[in-house]
């Protein structure tokens, strides 16, 4: 295996792993508030957990990102393709965008999402303005995709 | 229009008259509201409201519950679909009568499923006492291991008339007497002028003594017909219209369905899930609280099995390896992911500039965002119209042509320099406009003021941007569709047992997509909302309205409307 496979490697672990560590940051600090809020009213369950799951899709971003690496390197299914150094590296630096908008956005949305926990105990009619607020934070993770998207397709030739 | 003022009602009664016709009033099904006097300020805080006497059994209440809905059919599925009873308000006072009797069916029953829940566990299982009340219950002529709808329906109409009690009360809050006459009575009423005749015709079938009165605030009544209402209810979130706004329904349900459509992006799915809210909307009884929802789902639906098609996208690349590929393909105008394609935009940009097809939706996506936002400024335009707002018009419309002329003067530096000169010079003008026609009283206000409108250009164009959330996140569920059926192509080439092989392959292919489509569902209902709640409505909406709160003539384990209609 080459080094420039290796440099694309990287890029895949920075986007996966990246976006997974910033959804579990905030999908684990809405789910420790639900549950609290669960023990008193547990019919709420639904509700938690579509505000609980809103932090989910940074890894979903970043593991789209991972597998659109792996199509483009042909490690998984067709062939694989040899390329150099140089563009094994840019590979990497695309994945950089959507990999830490991801971790920080999904953090940072696991904590409105949380405080909507307290719309959703005191007012859950108003449950669809904690999840505008919470959605919020989603467009900087969208963005740092955009850019990484637009930077594989585009910008870098194999 | 849909926007319709409600109309109130001072009404007079005598003391003993007061809970009969509250509780004639909800059972008629005509939807009131009772305001609360307090509302109208501090000389109403001399008045005496009502003792409240009406005993509300919140605890019973729960009992029946539990025993209705242990009867009631079960599963995913079928928490969707309305279970309640269909009834007449005739039956609710009659439950009401009966109340001992039904006290103790209701409580033998909760009993019965109790122990019968103990005897599936582990504990001792206590036959006799079991039998026991099954004998009691066979007074009643009741059986407790299938209930008879009959008996469903009085049980529930027993619910009912305890959820009466609870109405009831809420009502008695807000009659009030004043001390130079404390034998009478006043409440003030307001309904929907649709049934205003009915309701006045029942007031005087009740020799009830009532007067039209202004009540401080307006009270709006907004409603949207049919599909539209689900539609209503997005911008309703946001607050009520009042009747000098503009009623936005028609343009959300344009731009929320196409949203809806570019962000899931497929048309297996988009079929999928027309079909499924088509079922229930059609061919069930779907649960009130529901209907909004899957209706936003059908039509989004099936906007969607258009998009998707369109793109060329079905179930990710599942049709398009498979013999209907040559069907399939009939509809595609744009392969995202294949620049090659030869679908005929992905064959005009290769011929014009090579640009990807990626960027070109993604400067699509941007460019219908432009569309959504003027759509707001236009909105926006008319409610201070109706408002004899021309301060704010005039505001709106420099605004509205100030952007065109930078966009105008974009486009002209790279298409058409020739009109480069006269889009500069409308950019100065109505620039010099945003610091004139603003609301600053002195120099220093109006200076302020426009560098304040000079500034929201840049949350423009932060705006548009946030509209390419549109492509991207479409194309998320389109790529993670296609890698699930590389895998399920994986699984079933790497191994070698003839069925095992095409079983996994299956199963891997039906969990993959169910995942998919229930996450990009996910991302798909909450971006298109956040575009609207974010971009689109504060540019006109404000919502100050005040919506009608009618006491729900409606009982959540019996259906009386049935009958009224």
């Amino acid at each position: 295996m080459s080094l420039s496979v290796v440099f694309a490697l990287f890029g895949l672990a920075i986007s996966v792993g990246f976006g997974a560590i910033g959804s579990a940051l905030g999908v684990g600090s809405v789910a420790s508030i639900g549950a609290g809020l669960l023990s008193k009213e547990p019919q709420k369950f639904p509700q938690v957990l579509a505000l609980a799951a809103l932090p989910s899709t940074q890894a979903l971003y970043g593991l789209l990102f991972g597998f659109i690496i792996l199509t483009r390197i042909g490690l998984l299914g067709g062939t694989a393709q040899t390329f150099d150094d140089a563009t094994g590296l840019a590979i990497l630096a695309s994945s950089i965008p959507v990999g830490v908008a991801c971790l920080i956005s999904g953090a940072a949305q696991g904590k409105a999402a949380a405080s909507g926990m307290k719309i959703l105990a005191e007012k859950p009619q108003n449950l669809s303005q904690a999840i505008v607020l919470a959605a919020l934070i989603e467009s900087f993770a969208v963005f740092g995709l955009v850019i990484s998207l637009l930077l594989i397709f585009v910008g870098i030739k194999i | 229009m849909s926007v319709v003022l409600a109309n109130t009602y001072l009404i007079t009664t005598p003391i003993n008259g007061v809970d009969d016709l509250s509780q004639k009033l909800i059972l008629s099904g005509l939807q009131f509201e009772i305001l609360d006097p307090l509302e109208l300020g501090e000389e109403w805080s001399q008045i005496h409201t009502l003792e409240n006497k009406v005993e509300v059994n919140t605890k019973e209440l729960e009992i029946v519950d539990r025993v209705l809905t242990a009867y009631q059919p079960k599963g995913l599925l079928e928490s969707f679909v309305d279970h309640r009873a269909l009834g007449s308000a005739n039956e609710v006072l009659q439950a009401r009568d009966n109340k001992s009797d039904l006290k103790t069916i209701v409580h033998k029953l909760d009993q019965y499923l109790d122990l019968e829940n103990d005897e599936n566990g582990e504990g001792n299982p206590t036959k006799s006492a079991l039998e026991y009340i099954k004998s009691t219950l066979s007074k009643y002529n009741i059986n407790p291991e299938g209930l008879q709808p009959k008996d469903y329906k009085l049980i529930s109409a027993y619910h009912a008339s305890l959820e009466l009690d609870i109405k009831l009360s809420q009502v008695r809050e807000k009659i009030f007497s004043t001390k130079a006459n404390s034998n009478t009575y006043f409440a003030f009423f307001s309904v929907d002028k649709l049934v205003a005749k009915a309701f006045e015709k029942l007031l005087l079938k009740e020799k009830v003594n009532f007067e039209k009165v202004d009540w401080n605030k307006e009270i709006v009544v907004w409603r949207n017909k049919g599909g539209l209402s689900a539609f209503q209810g997005v911008a309703q979130s946001l607050g009520t219209i009042d009747t000098k706004e503009v009623d936005p329904t028609v343009s959300i349900s344009v731009f929320f369905t196409l949203f809806f459509a570019f962000c899931l992006g497929d048309a297996i799915y988009g079929l999928i899930l027309a079909i499924f809210c088509g079922y229930f909307l059609y061919f069930k009884k779907l649960k009130k609280n529901y209907q909004n929802i899957f209706r936003l789902f059908f039509y989004s639906g099936l906007v969607t099995v258009l998009i998707g098609a369109l793109q060329n996208s079905w179930a990710g690349d599942l049709l398009i390896n498979s013999p209907a590929r040559p069907f399939v393909e009939v509809f595609q105008i744009v392969d995202l992911l294949n620049p090659d394609s030869p679908a005929i935009l992905n064959v005009f940009l290769k011929e014009n500039g090579g640009i990807s097809p990626i960027v070109f939706m993604l400067g699509l996506s941007a460019f219908i965002g432009l569309i959504n936002i003027f759509c707001g400024y236009i909105l926006h335009m008319v409610t201070s119209l109706k408002s004899s707002d021309f301060g704010k018009f005039k505001m709106e419309l420099n605004w509205l042509l100030f952007i065109l002329a930078i966009l105008g003067t974009i486009a002209s530096l790279s298409f058409a320099e020739a009109l480069l000169t006269p889009f500069a010079a409308v950019v100065v003008i109505t620039g010099l406009g945003l610091f004139v026609l603003n609301e600053g009283k002195n120099i220093v206000g109006k200076i302020l003021g426009g560098l304040g409108n000079l500034y929201n250009l840049i949350g423009f164009f932060a705006d548009i941007l946030s509209y390419t959330r549109l492509i991207a996140v479409g194309l998320t569920s389109g790529i993670v569709a296609s890698v699930i059926n590389l895998l399920a192509k994986l699984v079933f080439e790497s191994i070698d047992i003839p069925v095992l092989n095409l079983v996994l392959a299956l199963l891997v292919l039906f969990g993959g997509h169910v995942f998919n489509l229930v996450v990009a569902l996910f991302g798909a209902y909450i971006n298109p909302l956040r575009l609207h709640y974010v971009e689109f409505m504060p540019k006109f909406f404000e919502g100050r309205g005040r919506a009608l709160k009618a006491v729900d003539s409606d009982f959540s384990r019996l259906n009386l409307n049935y009958h009224s209609k």
